[in-house]
């Protein structure tokens, strides 16, 4: 057949398809229509939701990593446990970034904290030290690179002139973090909770100020004091950072400014620069390849279900039409017009279900996740849904809708017509 | 126009074999009203599936205006149907999701006729079978005497070359079915091919020719003193 002919043909077959879908949908029953519709809505909700949050949880952990612990850019020492030689030649190196904002260099060290008055009770009891990264900051600095300030979830954050205060991440606490975590926490602190902070040799008696909960394991198992009283603390005056976490200006390339911090740092071999996304821990990256795997196996299934409605919709349809399917060929209707006209309508539940669940999605679900995050014991889930995700996912069901309409109705059409017509 | 030969049909029931068609062989000029009488069981209405390209035939060739239409395919005879044939089913059969006028409007958005002129064709139609206050009704809002008169419309409304009708008072009181009559006459007074399956005598005494079929075979084929 020639193609102008194939065009005609299919113009009058989609025509007549059409004008008999459109009737057939206005006349049909709506209750039964607004029920596939419904099973089409969460059919695609389904889809939707169980991946974005699954998805959102894990990005919920690279998120806090990034913003509270690495983030735009992360400059370590090339030797674990070392600090960064010419730390200070670094950071007026980090400053000339032409996309700088700001900087946090952090001085580091293994500490214990210890509860003294519990130790006092009984000589026995265990859980009353607790062994943690201790960091030193500048509190300005650090806050204008992760504001971590607004992670304070009770008492303040730790100001300029601090000299024995800390701030204590919750994974430390035990009524902060509550859990099924094996490691041990220390008991009943408050806010002015006075404590022994243990560097190596070294002690001092501390005051809590501030409980930090980031949603990142890495900054809640912290203790935070000023760069000073660590150095007072280490007795060590000449102090290098163990970690630099450096803040860009926003929409700029991290991946230059690692290029640059390795092209001017003179001693650019002792160190490690990561982006954001490289700093990420092995562990959260392959969480994130697992959770999105298994949001789109159970959108998958819930696609499988959408596609037997759509099937069985259409299928019970064509059947009960059977007679009246036979008449419209008897008369000259052909195969293709009819199938059409089944494959509009099947389009007509998915665009419909697609186009409620995407309203509730984007107009409802989302904001109110994030007003009201998912709590989980390592990080805080957002819904994370995207516009370009939802419309292919939409294209699929809608894909998958137009199969599953036209089966059972080619199931029908190609049966005999006289045989349709006279119900053998 | 239509020549017929040696039209033979045999269905098969598991391992018996029935013969619905011995050989039947006929012309039928145009313009020619033609009743197919007989008793229930006879082929009459097997007979008008082969003749209206619904079945295909065992044996022997339908010609129509010196095509071969029992050679067709499938999909050449749905569209033979369209463009050529008219038919009416002894049942109505008109589709109860569309209204009168676009049960009407089908065969013409099949053959590419815009909307508006297809529903300005549907009226014309219904017109004639005088159900001009009923373009917007439902099946299910018609009597049945309306609906066969719907039927009727859809199959002149694209001007066929010949019309079938199985039985088309089957279903009706006498009055529907005068009306119906009354409209075939019409219709062949106009110059309308009909060929009509019927059991009722009276009315194949109306038609121009009246073939008796008995057992597969034709038994009579009486041209009526009337004419057009």
């Amino acid at each position: 057949m020639k193609i102008a002919q194939w065009l005609t043909k299919f113009k009058n077959d989609y025509t007549v398809g059409s004008f008999l879908a459109t009737r057939e949908l206005k006349r049909s029953n709506p209750w039964s229509t607004g029920l596939v519709i419904f099973v089409m809505s969460l059919t695609f909700m389904n889809m939707v939701l169980m991946g974005g949050v699954l998805i959102g949880l894990a990005e919920g952990m690279m998120n806090s990593f990034q913003k509270y612990y690495s983030s735009d850019v992360l400059v370590k020492p090339a030797v674990q446990n070392y600090a960064i030689t010419e730390s200070s030649i670094l950071q007026n190196v980090i400053e000339t970034l032409p996309t700088f904002r700001a900087s946090s260099s952090r001085y580091t060290a293994s500490a214990v904290l210890e509860n003294q008055d519990k130790i006092k009770v009984k000589e026995t009891d265990i859980g009353e030290r607790v062994n943690g990264t201790l960091v030193g900051i500048h509190s300005k600095d650090e806050n204008n690179v992760t504001g971590i300030s607004s992670k304070i979830i009770e008492g303040t954050y730790l100001d300029e002139y601090s000299t024995d205060t800390v701030v204590v991440g919750k994974s430390l606490l035990a009524q902060y973090s509550k859990g099924s975590s094996t490691e041990p926490r220390l008991k009943d602190i408050k806010i002015g909770s006075r404590l022994l902070l243990l560097v190596g040799e070294s002690k001092m008696e501390v005051i809590v100020q501030g409980i930090v909960d980031s949603g990142n394991t890495t900054v809640d198992g912290r203790i935070f004091i000023s760069e000073a009283t660590m150095r007072a603390l280490t007795h060590n005056q000449n102090l290098n950072a163990s970690e630099i976490a450096v803040s860009l200006l926003p929409n700029t390339s991290e991946q230059d400014a690692k290029n640059y911090i390795l092209a001017n740092f003179p001693y650019s071999t002792n160190i490690i620069v990561e982006t954001g996304e490289e700093a990420l821990p092995k562990a959260i990256q392959d969480m994130k390849k697992t959770f999105s795997m298994l949001g789109n196996m159970v959108g998958a299934i819930s696609l499988i279900v959408g596609a037997i409605t759509i099937f069985i919709v259409i299928f019970v349809n064509a059947i009960t039409r059977r007679k009246y399917i036979g008449i419209m060929k008897g008369i000259g209707i052909s195969a293709s017009a009819i199938e059409i006209s089944y494959i509009i309508q099947s389009l007509f539940y998915a665009l419909s279900g697609i186009a409620i669940a995407s309203l509730l999605v984007m107009g409802f679900l989302k904001p109110w996740f994030a007003i009201h995050p998912l709590k989980f014991p390592v990080t805080e889930g957002q819904l994370s849904v995207t516009s370009s995700g939802l419309m292919i996912r939409g294209l699929i069901l809608m894909v998958t809708a137009c199969i599953s309409g036209y089966i059972p109705a080619r199931m029908v059409t190609k049966q005999n017509t006289l045989d349709a017509i006279l119900g053998r | 126009m239509i020549k017929i030969k040696d039209i033979t049909k045999i269905f098969r029931i598991g391992d018996t074999e029935l013969t619905a068609l011995k050989g039947i062989t006929f012309d039928i000029p145009a313009g020619q009203f033609l009743a197919i009488t007989g008793l229930s069981g006879s082929g009459k209405s097997t007979f008008l599936y082969q003749l209206s390209l619904l079945d295909t035939p065992n044996k022997g060739t339908i010609s129509i205006e010196n095509i071969n239409v029992s050679e067709f395919s499938s999909d050449e005879r749905i569209a033979y149907r369209l463009n050529n044939l008219g038919y009416i089913f002894q049942d109505y059969a008109i589709l109860p999701t569309l209204t009168a006028r676009e049960n009407v409007m089908m065969p013409l958005l099949m053959r590419g006729t815009p909307e508006n002129l297809a529903s300005k064709k549907a009226e014309v139609a219904l017109a004639k079978v005088d159900l001009q206050d009923r373009f917007d009704n439902l099946p299910s809002q018609l009597s049945g005497g309306q609906q066969q008169r719907v039927s009727i419309a859809r199959a002149i409304v694209h001007e066929p070359k010949i019309l079938f009708a199985d039985e088309p008072t089957a279903n009706l009181d006498t009055v529907s079915s005068d009306i119906v009559l009354k409209i075939f006459l019409d219709l062949h007074k106009q110059g309308q091919t009909i060929i009509m399956v019927t059991h009722e005598p009276e009315y194949a005494k109306l038609a121009q020719r009246n073939i008796e079929l008995r057992d597969g075979s034709i038994i009579s084929d009486v041209l009526q003193k009337h004419s057009k």
